[in-house]
């Protein structure tokens, strides 16, 4: 490796967190192409290489491109320079002044930065950037149905970053070397290796909106902006993949029962996205019931290679070939209707459904309302329950309460020590004076 | 007196002279006053920075004068002592700037300017202190020389809260001085040892040493705002954005904590006290109060005032790092000595910059303030996450080194409670962020002041950013030379590798 190919490695994460900052990215026209730069020539350059950052995070960190990196970077590239072209051509402000740019270079600095990390805590570190960042993309300038599905959003990733906070913490109890080559024997040998998988698939469920943690998904497609939608795949998802596969060591581990559980809400997310996919009636809600379904196929795939690692070794190497085409094929299935109506827009401003419109809803009028009524229906229904448990003020003042006790209790608790104290002095000095 | 004696008390004496003579300007002598402020905290930059320097290489810094027959004052560096010296001139200089640009219009400002040198004063020889006779005495002026800041403002509330602090800091100090003398006329000696002086004991005096240890936790808790003696911190609140940096960050609470660290450590020795058990009841106390802080900020609609709470429940992952007892803990709870302070320091600079420029003091007045103020509420958004522990901010390697502190010593209950503050540390710091940065702003503020093209003056908008940076680059760049990470593990691994 030499000197250039570690600076391109940097720059790939490196450029875009500089230009996220407003003040640089207003010098540069274009900015969001120019941050994309960096990570189109990586990907011209055939080779295959690694930057040790020994004073990065705890020590032992680094960046590296490699065969499933490529993939994902791959697939990434496509979709970052579709949506930056739908940001410059289908946002209604100007793009340079307004906060969407900040938060889209955050979350593609994140999500580079993980397709490239080498080690878990920095990939940890970077799908953080990218999940924080994401999540200002899907409530920036939009509706209350969008920030709604933010707040669904932001608030299983707080969940999973803490679950998954917890299996770094067995992987690094197990490992000294949280790289990931390192982390399949270290893991494997630890007594907590159960609790670290499980953990390790709570966690990116929740982050990635995986079945059964998939309730802000269908919000997020139907309500947040066209750019935003157009990275639902690769951003949370298709990391979350990526982070199940760098994390566990697939094809080393036989783990049958655990294995045979994924298999089964694998098929369960299947039929769910199946059922509810055909009683939707927006159209970009079809998107989200996809996804699903696609992510439940691949976490039973993922399950069926722990419970036969040959299974893994087999096929597990169409897996990032995979990921990437359903990447390439969504972003094209997500564009093709905005762009053709962007085209086509007739000119007294009246929408006519277009060809490519007609299909869906055709498919959409099989179903009723009733499916997605209902998952949200509840979900606002036990959110406005703890909202009044959470706000009540009866709790508010109980609190109060106890906290006058408490200064109370601190006079007192002074004053006893001070008096036990006075005893324990007259004692000594009655035994030794 | 060489320069190896001279330099411990150049250091504490670098803002002594200068606050001594600030009190003797007269208000309108603001150039002198501001020379003089900024001359006493770069020259103590650069002293601690020579010091710094000369301990990584070995160098033996002390001095020693005679105070009581057998008691003298000592100033002594150390690893331990070092990083919190370091922590508090680093950070008394952006708070000095801050305070500049604060009470720019401000009456008493030279009362003000001199009880704060006195201030960091007080911390720097507390920090530096070699006995525990020398630290007591810091100890004592740092509560006296606080009390006039907390009371600057003159309002009712401000005498209130300034009573109360004063209530709590006093019987605090007493129950310390008890134990001390106490400590004192069993060993004979309170000069600080790397396994603790106390340690060599007899073991009939266990049950003594036991009574003597809650005493003197009881005395440091206060400062340190453990349960149940935290009271007055957030009422201490109402004094300036300045004060309150002071009193969160760089100094009071950090005091307390810092004194709990060096019982532990230099007096007790940390093996002698788990074998005394009493590091475990320590960290159950530190643990209700890390939870109960974040449950009683959740309630908070004051800004300053949840603030307030969550230094209550912050500052005592520094005790649970220590009490856990093992070298991995140490290093978090070290750790977050620093990294607490540096992002507490920039949360309270940009409340004290909500208040001073649109009037902002309630979070249910900060809808759309991130329009208004960018840089401000883009440095509030790091510390707080910097607080949630969000990789690659510093408190996610605190907490991480806390946790892993935790499974290597077999203590996997506090992995719960790590968790369980994380949970409530989002709670209550990202509806700030979600209602400042994306709920649409209302169509005039309470009270605008008028800065031209920026958003607030510089020396409001600088210390911020600044802090903010530190917190960003203390997590990223966590494992280079000279950095709080390099610092905690050479104490841990002088502690307890032998």
């Amino acid at each position: 490796m030499n000197c250039e190919h570690a600076l391109l490695l940097l720059m790939v994460p490196g450029l875009p967190l500089l230009l996220a900052i407003p003040v640089l990215r207003r010098q540069f026209p274009w900015s969001i192409y120019i941050a994309l730069l960096p990570v189109v020539m990586l990907l011209i350059s055939q080779a295959n290489f690694e930057v040790e950052l020994p004073w990065m995070f705890l020590g032992n960190s680094s960046l590296a491109v490699n065969e499933l990196s490529r993939w994902w970077l791959a697939m990434s590239v496509v979709a970052w320079l579709v949506a930056a072209t739908a940001l410059y051509l289908f946002h209604d402000h100007d793009v340079d002044n307004s906060r969407l740019p900040t938060f889209f270079l955050l979350c593609l600095s994140g999500q580079l930065g993980a397709i490239l990390a080498n080690d878990i805590v920095s990939f940890f570190a970077f799908s953080s950037l990218m999940s924080y960042a994401f999540y200002g993309l899907m409530a920036d300038g939009g509706g209350a149905a969008a920030k709604r599905a933010g707040r669904v959003f932001l608030v299983m990733l707080v969940i999973a970053d803490i679950v998954l906070f917890e299996a770094l913490l067995i992987a690094a109890s197990a490992t000294h070397d949280l790289e990931f080559s390192s982390i399949a024997s270290g893991v494997e040998e630890s007594t907590s290796f159960n609790l670290y998988l499980s953990l390790v698939f709570v966690g990116f469920a929740l982050k990635a909106g995986f079945w059964p943690f998939h309730v802000w998904l269908p919000l997020a497609y139907a309500s947040a902006n066209r750019v935003t939608i157009l990275l639902l795949w690769i951003v949370p998802a298709a990391t979350g993949l990526l982070g199940i596969i760098r994390w566990i060591p697939f094809g080393d581990i036989v783990v049958p029962v655990l294995g045979i559980l994924l298999q089964g809400i694998g098929v369960g997310a299947m039929l769910f996205a199946l059922i509810f996919a055909l009683r939707q009636v927006q159209p970009g809600q079809i998107f989200a019931y996809a996804i699903i379904m696609v992510t439940g196929s691949i976490v039973a795939v993922m399950g069926i290679s722990l419970a036969d690692p040959v299974f893994w070794e087999q096929y597990g190497r169409w897996l990032p070939l995979g990921v990437t085409f359903i990447g390439w094929g969504l972003t094209a299935v997500i564009i093709s209707p905005v762009w053709m109506r962007w085209r086509h827009t007739p000119a007294d401003g009246n929408e006519e459904l277009q060809w490519y419109e007609r299909w869906p809803q055709a498919v959409l009028r099989q179903g009723g309302q009733a499916g997605y009524e209902t998952l949200p229906g509840l979900y606002a229904s036990w959110s406005g329950k703890w909202r009044n448990f959470r706000f009540n003020q009866v709790w508010q003042r109980v609190l109060d309460v106890v906290e006058r006790g408490l200064r109370l209790w601190t006079s007192a608790i002074v004053l006893f020590l001070l008096l036990a104290m006075l005893i324990t002095i007259i004692h000594f000095g009655f035994q030794y004076g | 007196m060489n320069w190896n004696t001279a330099l411990p008390l150049l250091i504490v004496g670098s803002s002594l002279l200068p606050g001594l003579v600030i009190f003797f300007l007269a208000e309108k002598r603001v150039a002198v006053r501001i020379t003089l402020n900024l001359f006493g905290a770069v020259l103590k930059l650069v002293l601690v920075g020579v010091m710094l320097w000369g301990v990584f290489h070995g160098e033996h810094y002390e001095a020693r004068l005679p105070l009581l027959p057998g008691l003298d004052l000592v100033v002594r560096a150390g690893p331990l002592s070092m990083l919190f010296v370091t922590l508090s001139t680093g950070l008394w200089l952006v708070t000095t700037i801050y305070a500049i640009g604060y009470l720019e219009e401000s009456p008493h400002r030279s009362r003000f300017f001199g009880f704060f040198s006195l201030c960091v004063t007080a911390t720097v020889g507390l920090a530096l202190a070699g006995n525990l006779i020398t630290f007591i005495l810091f100890y004592e002026l740092l509560t006296l020389a606080t009390y006039p800041l907390v009371v600057h403002r003159g309002t009712e509330v401000a005498r209130l809260a300034g009573k109360n602090y004063l209530f709590y800091t006093v019987g605090g100090g007493a129950l310390l001085l008890i134990g001390t003398v106490w400590l004192y006329t069993l060993t004979g000696t309170l000069e600080f040892t790397s396994r603790g002086f106390v340690s060599g004991l007899e073991t009939s005096h266990q049950p003594a040493l036991v009574i003597i240890f809650v005493l003197i936790i009881a005395g440091l808790g206060v400062k340190a705002a453990l349960l149940p003696f935290h009271g007055w911190l957030p009422q201490a609140m109402v004094a300036p954005a300045p004060v309150s940096a002071l009193l969160h960050a760089v100094a009071v609470v950090k005091a307390g904590a810092f004194g709990i660290v060096r019982v532990l450590y230099d007096v007790y020795g940390i093996e002698f006290a788990a074998s005394l058990g009493v590091t475990l009841p320590l960290a159950v106390i530190a643990s209700a109060t890390i939870i109960y802080g974040s449950i009683r900020a959740l309630y908070q609609d004051n800004l300053k005032r949840r603030l307030a709470f969550s230094t209550v429940s912050q500052v005592s992952y520094i005790t649970l790092g220590v009490a856990i007892v093992g070298p991995i803990a140490t290093v978090g709870g070290l750790l977050h000595l620093v990294h607490q302070g540096v992002q507490k320091i920039t949360l309270f600079f940009c409340a004290g910059n909500l208040a001073e420029t649109l009037g902002i003091h309630k979070i249910s007045m900060m809808n759309g303030v991130g329009r208004r103020m960018p840089w401000t509420m883009t440095a509030f958004t790091i510390g707080a996450f910097g607080m949630i522990g969000v990789p690659p901010l510093a408190g996610f390697i605190s907490k991480w080194y806390l946790g892993l502190g935790a499974m290597q010593a077999d203590q996997d209950w506090v992995i719960l409670i790590l968790a369980g503050s994380s949970l409530l540390n989002a709670a209550y710091f990202l509806p700030i962020l979600h209602t400042a940065w994306f709920k649409a702003p209302p169509d005039s503020w309470l009270l605008e002041r008028d800065f031209g093209r920026r958003e607030t003056a510089w020396a409001l908008l600088i210390p911020p950013l600044v802090t903010a940076g530190l917190t960003v680059l203390l997590g990223l760049l966590a494992s280079a030379p000279f950095t709080p990470l390099e610092w905690a593990r050479f104490f841990a691994n002088q502690e307890y590798v032998q």
